[in-house]
């Protein structure tokens, strides 16, 4: 593990010096004597004072007694320690660590600042007089949720656990489905005040050397005080701030990650989050879903053509209402015609207007069946479903069409396995209602070109957004569009992985 | 030109990028074809669209419907009529659609109109410059069908209820469309298909005839679907015979059978033959196709017209035991037969109009050119006296569950 980056300016980077006195006083100023610092000084059976300090609540208390505090006051007594306690302090710092500490992970350390990095992350602390090295010992324990079933991408077949907000956690569900010496985790802490711990997880020789050190080189520009979620990473690290389309993929699927690692990608774990971030992300990997990959590979080929169906309803439904409604009547067969002009009689405002209006209220209705407390649910649903769509069509306000519009919008919406990409398609839909409502069809068959255009120039990590359809890549084309069997995908996907990139003995 | 590409620019390159963007979206301005924003209930929808000439002068009456009245969620008030007629007077069509506006508060939108009803008073004095309109503008939908009225204006065949579709314009669509698949002797005309036989060559058009049968004055009274019974309604009744758009007058049922054999657009119908003793037997066609080639014989012109067809016999309304082969195959004879003398009378007909609507001097123009180009201007009476060779080649497929009629053996 790297050393702590930013400079905490309190410490400064100064080397551990002093009596054990002066050493815990300084602890104790620094942390603005802390209720959870626990320091518990000893003076050990060859006469050396020692000190153990650490957070409570971070800390496994029960196993630091074990293996630091009862082996230490256990030591042989001064008569046959008489060897012991010749000793001077830093031999006998380094005889500790060697001899007497049962913990697995013991090392030293020389500088405050790592000092209170290890401190504050639930490490135990042992100080003892004179010696200007001390040891740190990772009895880390605290409250943690426990790995459960995804919550935002669940599946009806496939693996049910997800990760959790703690970044070991993490690693090891992903060092489970990967047991392979090639697979590497990088640890690195990024945010000056939080100190965040971030893992880059990869396999060494399958993930393209460049990727990797792109990875790193980005994560290691982050200047920021606090990063609290993956979310703050992905934008900091993605190649085009100004885009509605996630260019980084996160999961919070321990399976979803490891299919991504063994096809070359790079996963970043951030501590703090279940939500795992992927890179390079293509546009396509945001219609796919861990599913596809546990069903019959030609259910899954039809699914993944009723998301790409579903992208474009949810993204231009209403769009093309409001455009044919209001510009080419005559596109429309006439009985479906004279039914949408019967039902709008009496409507009082233009369809457009009808429905932003529309749309408008769902976005609202979603946005507070998230918010809202779950005891209040059902109330808030009966008024959305109730007053919102029957009332307002018995009113006569908007036309029955417009509510199974929106219906549909949002319905399909929800089919997009990631959210990240559900949220653009939202926000592109308002956009393309506006250029239907003032240009017709030609409004939104610019607003597509644009799109194409646009979608074409993003990169993820070097890597073409659009990539394997833009540019064609043949032979990814069996996992892009279409899922073939497994029998037929024999190599990784071509601009992803490195030139290692046979999926199997051939 | 993205957002993010426009941020990162300088602002100097900024202003011209934003410069050229905001250009190229005035230049789409001008790009925009059919051009009103308007919503659906600022229409006045025409389903059924009429054109009759006064002395001087052009009227159209137009069926719109009332879209409150045909609404699935709200119950059409009683007494109210679910369409709508207006008309108006003026030198022009377009004018005149314009002029409704005095009377419709709603803009009148004819993209839709299912049929187009042609006056017999235009049509015998000529329908080409008032489809000039029609076809000139922009969006039209090109799917609706061509009536003549017979022995009417248009105006009277739109104010009729009909029965079973509340609206009429809709009625007379759908029931041209099922007759011409299932009974044939009428003939879908859409209106590309009337100008391209008027302005083709060696062709002239046929229209189906509509008529108003029963009392005018009753049928344009809404009791009259109100009973079980409807005393007026409106049926096809034929074709109308056309020189160029002028029309000549019009073939009978069998005639118009005829016709559609030759040109090849039957589906299918039904026809009956005399048994040998007294009674019909029926069949029903299940297939027929029909190629007319040209030759020259001689320097003679010579039309082949050869059928090939399969029917199923429908009905025997006589002793004539279906079950022996050798009888199946001397009904195939006498029903090809038959068919020729079908398609013979509707020949006859159209020389007693002088007119060549099954396109035979178009046959000679494709496959002898030259020919064609010597004797184009003499068409018309070589016509009269072309020698047509008819070759029916039949086949009875099926004959039904049962083999003879099962009162053949009763003893009366």
């Amino acid at each position: 593990m790297t050393a702590a980056s930013g400079t905490d300016p309190a410490t400064d980077n100064q080397p551990i010096k002093g009596t054990l006195q002066d050493q815990l006083k300084f602890i104790r100023t620094t942390l603005g004597d802390s209720s959870d610092l626990i320091v518990r000084e000893m003076i050990l059976s060859t006469g050396a004072r020692c000190a153990v300090a650490y957070i409570e609540g971070i800390t496994d208390s029960l196993l630091l007694y074990h293996t630091v505090i009862s082996a230490l006051l256990d030591l042989p007594n001064a008569d046959s320690a008489g060897e012991l306690s010749k000793l001077e302090p830093e031999p006998f710092v380094r005889y500790l660590s060697d001899r007497v500490l049962a913990a697995g992970d013991v090392r030293p350390l020389d500088d405050w600042n790592t000092l209170f990095f290890y401190l504050l992350s639930g490490n135990a602390i042992l100080l003892v007089d004179g010696s200007p090295t001390a040891l740190r010992i990772g009895v880390i324990g605290f409250e943690e949720r426990a790995v459960s079933e995804p919550v935002s991408q669940s599946v009806t077949r496939g693996s049910m656990d997800a990760f959790n907000e703690n970044i070991e956690t993490g690693m090891s569900l992903l060092r489970r489905k990967i047991r392979d010496t090639r697979l590497r985790f990088d640890r690195l802490q990024v945010g000056r005040v939080t100190k965040t711990a971030l893992a880059v997880v990869y396999l060494k020789g399958i993930a393209k050397d460049e990727i990797v050190a792109e990875v790193h080189r980005r994560l290691a520009e982050i200047d920021i005080d606090g990063i609290l979620e993956g979310g703050y990473v992905e934008e900091l690290i993605q190649d085009r701030t100004y885009t509605p389309f996630p260019t980084v993929f996160n999961s919070e699927r321990p399976d979803t990650i490891a299919g991504g690692i063994l096809e070359g990608k790079v996963a970043i774990l951030v501590n703090g989050t279940p939500f795992v971030l992927l890179v390079p992300a293509l546009f396509v990997e945001f219609f796919q879903a861990a599913e596809d990959y546990s069903q019959r590979f030609d259910i899954s080929t039809l699914i993944r053509f009723i998301r790409y169906l579903s992208f474009f309803i949810t993204t231009l439904a209403p769009a093309l209402y409001v455009a044919i409604s209001t510009f080419h009547q005559e596109m429309l067969p006439t009985n479906l015609l004279i039914n949408l002009a019967a039902q709008r009689e009496g409507v009082p405002f233009p369809a457009v207007i009808e429905a932003m209006a529309m749309e408008v209220t769902y976005e609202i209705l979603r946005e507070a069946g998230i918010r809202m407390p779950r005891t209040v649910g059902q109330a808030v649903s009966i008024v959305g479903t109730l007053v919102i769509g029957q009332a307002a069509v018995q009113a006569g306000i908007v036309s029955a069409a417009m509510v199974i519009i929106v219906s549909i919008t949002a319905i399909a919406s929800y089919v997009i396995p990631a959210g990240s990409m559900s949220m653009s398609a939202r926000m592109l839909r308002f956009l393309f209602m506006i250029l239907a409502a003032s240009f017709g069809l030609l409004g939104v068959v610019i607003g597509l070109i644009g799109l194409a255009l646009h979608l074409s120039g993003l990169r993820s990590f070097g890597v073409p957004y659009m990539s394997p359809l833009s540019p064609i890549i043949l032979s990814d084309q069996k996992d892009t569009l279409f899922r073939a069997p497994w029998s037929l995908m024999k190599l990784r996907p071509r601009l992803v992985a490195s030139d290692n990139n046979q999926r199997r003995e051939t | 030109m993205t957002i993010a590409g426009l941020l990162s620019l300088s602002p100097v390159r900024l202003i011209r990028q934003l410069g050229l963007l905001a250009l190229c979206l005035a230049l789409l301005l001008s790009l925009t074809g059919c051009w009103n924003r308007r919503e659906l209930d600022t229409l006045g929808i025409v389903l059924g669209l009429g054109i009759d000439k006064t002395e001087s002068s052009y009227r159209v009456s137009v069926q719109v419907v009332d879209p409150g009245q045909v609404s699935v969620s709200r119950p059409a008030s009683p007494g109210h009529s679910p369409v709508v007629l207006f008309r108006s007077e003026a030198d022009t069509l377009f004018e005149a659609l314009r002029k409704m506006t005095e009377v419709s508060p709603r803009k009148i939108y004819i993209s839709h109109i299912r049929v187009l009803i042609l006056g017999e008073a235009l049509a015998r004095e000529g329908v080409g410059k008032a489809l000039d309109f029609l076809s000139r503008d922009s969006e039209m939908r090109t799917d609706f069908f061509l009536f003549v009225a017979k022995h009417a204006t248009a105006e009277s065949i739109l104010k009729v209820f009909t029965p079973l579709s509340n609206i009429p314009a809709y009625k007379m669509y759908d029931a041209l469309l099922t007759s011409s698949r299932a009974w044939a002797p009428s003939a879908t005309v859409t209106l590309d298909r009337f100008i391209d036989e008027i302005v083709g060559t060696g062709i002239d058009p046929v229209l189906t005839s509509i008529e108003v049968v029963g009392d005018q004055k009753e049928g344009e009274n809404p009791r009259n679907v109100s009973r079980i019974s409807a005393d007026t309604f409106i049926r096809t009744n034929g074709l109308a015979v056309f020189r160029k758009d002028r029309l000549v007058g019009y073939l009978n049922e069998e005639e118009s059978i005829g016709y559609n054999y030759i040109r090849d657009r039957v589906r299918s119908t039904v026809t009956s033959i005399p048994c040998e003793s007294e009674g019909r037997i029926a069949f029903e066609n299940v297939h027929s196709k029909t190629k007319v080639k040209s030759k020259l014989l001689d320097g003679e012109p010579v039309i082949e017209v050869k059928m090939n067809s399969q029917v199923n016999l429908g009905e025997v309304l006589c002793k004539y035991p279906t079950s022996v082969p050798a009888n199946i195959k001397k009904l195939e004879r006498s029903l090809e037969k038959h068919r020729i003398e079908l398609m013979e009378s509707a020949v006859k007909r159209a020389r007693e109009y002088r007119v060549d609507i099954f396109g035979f001097g178009h046959v000679f123009y494709h496959e002898h050119p030259g020919y064609w180009k010597k004797i184009q201007k003499d068409w018309d009476r070589r016509f009269q006296t072309l020698q047509i060779d008819y070759k029916a080649d039949i086949q009875i497929l099926k004959v039904g569950t049962v083999f003879d009629p099962f009162y053949k053996d009763v003893k009366e």
